[in-house]
């Protein structure tokens, strides 16, 4: 919001805690944050705090007495708050305060540590959940802002990945992700837990390729990295061929898949079969 | 939504609205409906956007929410409406509601247009693309409209019925001269229909060159082949159309058939693709039909139609050719031709596609060097030698395919049947009984019927 034509004024979007934005125009381009505390009508003034908010939903505290150039920095919007009081949230199960009324999108990630396919969305007692994006301000102090909760985003992986498969690996907590790669669609499952004290590591990365047509056509064999030895040293059985795909060498696990129900059988049959093939696996 | 919008009712939830005039016992009656959305960015006849919604689910009131109903009105509790909604916006679906005319005809009352103006209101506010009315009347006639305002609705004319009988229901419709012989068959109304269907052939091989030209024949306007392959020697002795010239000059199949068309002079439209059916540039051709006639040989591309035809409720005619000599004095020849439509059990189901043998063709087209590789350590079946192919059978099975859709049509079979099996070398036909698997996605899965798009494409890999 730069100033248009021969208009010397600097405007700016205050906002009070209840998220009311209203447009204010400063003469200076550089104002101090009192003034923009008592632009908004926030009083007392030492107990206020005024934050820029930046395009990406990122906060900026401004001190009382610092001075805040409100041209082209893209923060031409300007939160203020109340610092005497901390607001309780949570995140999924987490518990979370926060020392402001309003937090944004932003923060709300930041705090949670969501990984950056995951999607935030608000909890609304007897109504749809809201989804937040980074910009978006939440005002913590309304009525039943209380509870947020994290979701898989279904774009990413969606692209690639039926809807059941989906469900069931972020509802059996395993942690994925889907690559493809020269027009070859594979999903890794990360850090899958060995039968214990029966290879030469603990946990392996294990790949899938999904065949054109999955899944009412199978997937065969699957691949594992880093390479697995037994624990006598021995390379498994039909276990000696490797594959290279997402930048990495996988050892390919010859297991063939005779007993696929086209369409019904998915993911949760893989798993289940990849972990009777490491159970099983012989020299 | 763009474009001309056009609805396709599946076989199921049509019978779903016609109960409900039973229902009613001669009072107003009305139920809610979901409706699957398929985009199409560039239509291959018109090549503009359009828009086709597809029957999904129908949901019927609770009695409890019925305040009162007569022949003339039907009042009921709105709370659903809302639950209808949350599910339609958070399932990318169409929400609609049904209502009966027991006594009236197949047109929008004023009390309609006001009842329905406040719906769509509170429908477009929680975010629904539109809110679709369907009526049916005491005669059976069925009007769609849509609001994707709520200060006024777009009618919908053009209906695709589909199932083991199908039908348009359209305004649009020429009188084709050189159908006068077809008309007194089959009468004007059915007649009209056939000229009306959008065809699409998969495969432009020897059955796909057998049933273009007689779809031709018949008096379809529109039509599009996906087919890349060349014309090859070993082609001629069964691909329609092809001459010893196209061999040497090394011409695509599509290229050939257009010629066909275009020196017939008969009016199609023929718009060819140069691809397999199922690549992402087929997509929108393929959700422009109304039937497709599925002539590949393939079984990746049927394994694709197989759920295509499931998730947009549009029919696939599937042929199929198997020929082998058993010894000196005996042979095995076979043509099967299946119908895709609701209630009607799949290929896969029907064990007539082998999903090991498609996997190995996409990876075959879509990484030779992978492909040649397993091939090489014996993990693939391999294509084997070239099976045998004599013209006199595969444009039998054209045919079979063709007057399949017609029964569909005009009922001179009455419905389409599941599955035929033609055996040449005994001189019958066999309709074999098959079942759908319990919760198969292509043929028994409530929620994949009508679906329409949604991501991933089919729900599978592509
Ligand atoms: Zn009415
Ligand atoms: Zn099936």
């Amino acid at each position: 919001m730069k100033p248009q034509g021969n208009d010397p004024r600097f405007p700016v979007l205050i906002a009070d805690e209840g998220l009311n934005f209203k447009k204010h125009v400063f003469d200076d381009p550089k104002v101090l944050g009192r003034q923009l505390i008592e632009a908004a009508g926030g009083h007392p003034v030492d107990e206020h705090v005024a934050i820029a908010i930046l395009p990406n939903g990122d906060f900026e505290d401004i001190r009382l007495d610092e001075s805040y150039d409100l041209r082209g920095r893209g923060a031409e919007k300007v939160l203020v708050t109340r610092t005497d009081r901390v607001f309780k949230f949570r995140i999924d199960d987490k518990d979370l305060e926060w020392p402001r009324a309003c937090i944004s999108g932003f923060v709300l990630r930041k705090l949670a540590d969501l990984p950056a396919n995951y999607n935030l969305w608000q909890e609304i007692p007897g109504q749809q959940d809201r989804k937040i994006a980074d910009s978006d301000v939440i005002n913590l102090d309304a009525k039943g802002v209380e509870r947020f909760i994290s979701l898989i985003d279904q774009t990413t992986e969606g692209d690639t990945l039926p809807s059941f498969d989906q469900t069931f690996l972020v509802d059996h907590g395993y942690q994925f992700e889907v690559i493809q790669e020269a027009g070859k669609t594979g999903i890794i499952l990360k850090s899958l837990v060995l039968p214990e004290g029966k290879f030469n590591v603990e946990t392996a990365d294990i790949l899938v390729l999904l065949p054109t047509g999955y899944p009412d056509c199978a997937p065969d064999m699957f691949y594992a990295s880093p390479h697995l030895t037994l624990a006598s040293g021995q390379v498994p059985k039909a276990c000696s061929a490797q594959l290279s795909h997402a930048g990495r060498v996988w050892q390919r696990w010859s297991r063939h898949n005779n007993a696929w129900r086209p369409g019904v059988d998915g993911l949760r049959t893989m798993a289940a079969r990849i972990k009777t093939a490491l159970m099983e696996a012989r020299a | 939504m763009k474009g001309m919008l056009d609805v396709i009712l599946a076989g199921p939830q049509e019978a779903d609205i016609r109960s409900l005039l039973t229902q009613g016992a001669g009072a107003e009656r009305s139920a809610y409906m979901l409706f699957g959305q398929a985009a199409i960015e560039n239509d291959p006849w018109t090549e503009k956007a359009r828009t086709r919604l597809i029957s999904h689910r129908f949901l019927n009131l609770d009695d409890t929410d019925v305040v009162s109903t007569s022949e003339r009105h039907v009042t009921w509790q709105t709370d659903s409406f809302m639950r209808l909604l949350g599910r339609a916006t958070s399932e990318g679906l169409v929400p609609a509601i049904v209502h009966t005319h027991p006594k009236g005809r197949a047109r929008f009352s004023k009390q309609d247009d006001r009842n329905e103006a406040e719906l769509a209101r509170t429908a477009l506010i929680k975010g629904a693309p539109g809110l679709i009315s369907v009526l049916i009347a005491g005669d059976g006639e069925i009007a769609v409209r849509i609001w994707r305002t709520a200060d006024k609705p777009t009618d919908i004319t053009r209906i695709l019925h589909t199932g083991p009988r199908l039908a348009i229901t359209a305004k649009d419709g020429s009188d084709l001269d050189f159908l006068d012989r077809q008309t007194r068959l089959f009468g004007a109304q059915a007649n009209a229909m056939i000229t009306r269907f959008r065809c699409g052939i998969a495969g432009g091989g020897a059955t796909g060159s057998a049933v273009l030209p007689q779809l031709m024949r018949l008096g379809v306007r529109q039509t599009v082949m996906f087919e890349r392959d060349r014309a090859e020697d070993t082609n001629l002795n069964r691909l329609h159309g092809a001459r010893l010239e196209d061999v040497v000059a090394d011409r695509l199949k599509t290229d050939i058939h257009a010629r066909t068309v275009s020196e017939a002079g008969l009016g199609m439209f023929l718009v060819t693709i140069d691809a397999w059916a199922g690549d992402p540039s087929t997509w929108d051709a393929l959700k422009s039909c109304d039937v497709i006639f599925c002539c590949t040989d393939d079984h990746a591309g049927r394994l694709f139609l197989n759920r295509f035809a499931r998730f947009y409720g549009i029919a696939v005619i599937d042929v199929g050719l198997a020929m082998q000599r058993r010894d000196d004095q005996s042979f095995d020849l076979f043509a099967r031709v299946t119908t895709l439509v609701p209630r009607h059990p799949c290929l896969l189901c029907g064990g007539f596609i082998n999903p090991q043998r498609a996997r190995e063709e996409a990876l075959r087209r879509n990484d030779p060097r992978a492909y040649q590789k397993l091939k090489d350590e014996a993990y693939v079946l391999g294509e084997g030698d070239p099976s045998p192919a004599v013209v006199t059978f595969t444009t039998e099975a054209g045919c079979m395919a063709v007057n399949e859709w017609l029964t569909g049509i005009t009922g001179f079979a009455g419905p389409m049947t599941q599955t035929r099996i033609r055996r040449f070398h005994a001189r019958d036909e066999r309709f074999p009984k098959i079942s759908s698997r319990p919760r198969c996605p292509s043929c028994d899965a409530a929620e994949t019927l009508g679906r329409g798009d949604i991501t991933p494409f089919l729900d599978m890999v592509t």
